[in-house]
């Protein structure tokens, strides 16, 4: 038992260079920083050890161990406890165990079940757009990858497209989602096509242009 | 001429009564472009009403809406591949007039390869490239941008049309050079396997106004081989290069020149 007396500043702080380990692909050293942190029994503490343990289950995910679904689970049990819910952890909990679930445990169906529970509760909770369009791109990209679409291609295509460029989220949905509601358009009285299955770069440029011009 | 086995051509030849694919697809050709009119012109015959030139996921298609005919162009491609995509587009008019050839869309590689050949017939066609080639001379990248703006085609179009009417005979093909060379085409029978090959001429030709002529050997297996590379700067990193192997050059075991 540890006596000291809790230095909730201190904590999180440490919590907040934790995270910031993390989206600097630092996972080691969140789990350090995360490791000096003794908060489990702490009263008054209970969001701070659910956020510790989800930064822990993101970082053992950037690693690519099996041991992140374990810490989801314990960071789920531990939100479920919470009234009223703590809607941002959970978005946060659902949307990284989805892509611990797609990228390392190659199950899919599940994954898009928990970017379709981040996105519910991102749109309850009216939180920005540009999150809400991060987690409909990776369902996007899911269900493309499930029905092995020919889509998939021309996905990846717009997403190099967007990152080489900088564009938003909301940028490429607004875009994919432009593509996909035109397909039916170019395909009407379609007779002969020249390389129908493969949209170039140029293309999402474009589009990705007009989408940023109008908004 | 190069050409693989491929039904429609068969059928083109057997239509024209003619054993030879290049001629077949000349003959074919000259009953719907008997002068030397624009691609625009000929496609009237058709029925075509509209050219429309707009951005598209692809590279253009004939339709049909409501009993009018057309053609969708990518505005956003390079006109040389526009043109490409019109003439392209043509061959499947041609072959549906010709060999009640409706196979929509993209379904049939083989037709595709089909309308790809009557497009380089009506881009380059064969008697003119013959004359110019051998007006030209020797392979060489310059000839090849010289044959490329003469006909208004991209530099691959050309290549590969005088590759397989085997005026030039040597692999061609252009690189991307900014850290390592990284292929974009290759016309011809490549002696090396990577994309992404080595050679000192590449890096010479970018800092040089003029083409760059080397021998350089390469890896392949446990031996290395020669190979007469010609190459030429032609802008923003890009590199065409004529590549002759040498025969009786032969390989020489990777030890020898380490």
């Amino acid at each position: 038992m540890n006596d000291d007396p809790i230095d909730v500043e201190k904590i999180r702080r440490i919590l907040h260079l934790a995270k910031a380990a993390n989206n600097q692909q630092n996972p080691d050293q969140a789990i350090a920083l995360i490791e000096t942190l003794r908060l489990a029994e702490s009263e008054g503490l209970e969001k701070d050890w659910a956020d510790s343990q989800l930064i822990l289950a993101e970082a053992y995910t950037a690693k690519g161990d099996q041991l992140a679904e374990t810490l989801f689970e314990e960071t789920f049990e531990l939100l479920a406890q919470f009234s009223p819910p703590e809607i941002t952890l959970e978005i946060r909990a659902h949307e990284h165990f989805g892509d611990y679930l797609r990228r390392f445990a190659k199950r899919p169906s599940l994954a898009r079940q928990h970017y379709e529970n981040a996105k519910s509760r991102a749109v309850d909770l009216h939180i920005c757009a540009e999150d809400i369009a991060r987690i409909q791109l990776k369902i996007e990209a899911i269900e493309l990858a499930m029905d092995q679409s020919p889509e998939a291609e021309n996905f990846a295509t717009l997403k190099r497209v967007a990152k080489k460029w900088g564009y938003t989220c909301a940028e490429q949905l607004a875009a994919w989602l432009h593509h996909k509601g035109q397909a039916d358009d170019h395909d009407q009285g379609l007779r002969f096509a020249r390389n129908r299955e493969q949209a170039g770069e140029q293309y999402f440029k474009y589009l990705l242009d007009m989408v940023r011009m109008k908004t | 001429m190069k050409v693989k086995s491929n039904r429609w051509l068969s059928r083109i030849r057997k239509a024209l009564s003619e054993s030879n694919s290049e001629k077949a697809t000349q003959c074919l050709v000259c009953r719907f472009r008997p002068e030397c009119e624009p691609l625009e012109t000929i496609t009237t015959q058709f029925g075509i009403e509209q050219i429309v030139r707009e951005p598209l996921p692809f590279d253009g298609g004939v339709y049909e809406l409501d009993g009018k005919r057309f053609i969708k162009l990518n505005s956003l491609a390079a006109s040389v591949r526009q043109r490409f995509t019109l003439a392209h587009e043509l061959g499947h008019l041609i072959l549906e007039r010709t060999l009640k050839a409706t196979t929509s869309c993209t379904s049939d590689k083989q037709l595709e390869e089909a309308c790809d050949m009557i497009a380089a017939e009506l881009l380059m066609p064969a008697t003119l490239t013959r004359t110019l080639a051998e007006r030209l001379g020797k392979q060489s990248p310059e000839k090849l941008t010289k044959v490329a703006n003469y006909f208004d085609v991209s530099l691959r179009t050309a290549a590969r049309r005088l590759y397989d009417l085997e005026l030039w005979k040597m692999g061609t093909g252009m690189w991307k050079c900014d850290s390592a060379p990284e292929q974009i085409w290759f016309v011809g029978k490549r002696p090396w396997k990577t994309d992404r090959p080595s050679f000192s001429a590449f890096e010479l030709a970018i800092e040089s106004k003029t083409p760059v002529c080397t021998s350089e050997r390469f890896s392949k297996g446990p031996y290395t081989e020669l190979v007469a590379l010609k190459a030429h700067h032609i802008g923003k990193k890009y590199v065409v290069a004529v590549v002759a192997t040498t025969r009786n050059a032969g390989s020489v075991p990777a030890k020898a020149h380490s």
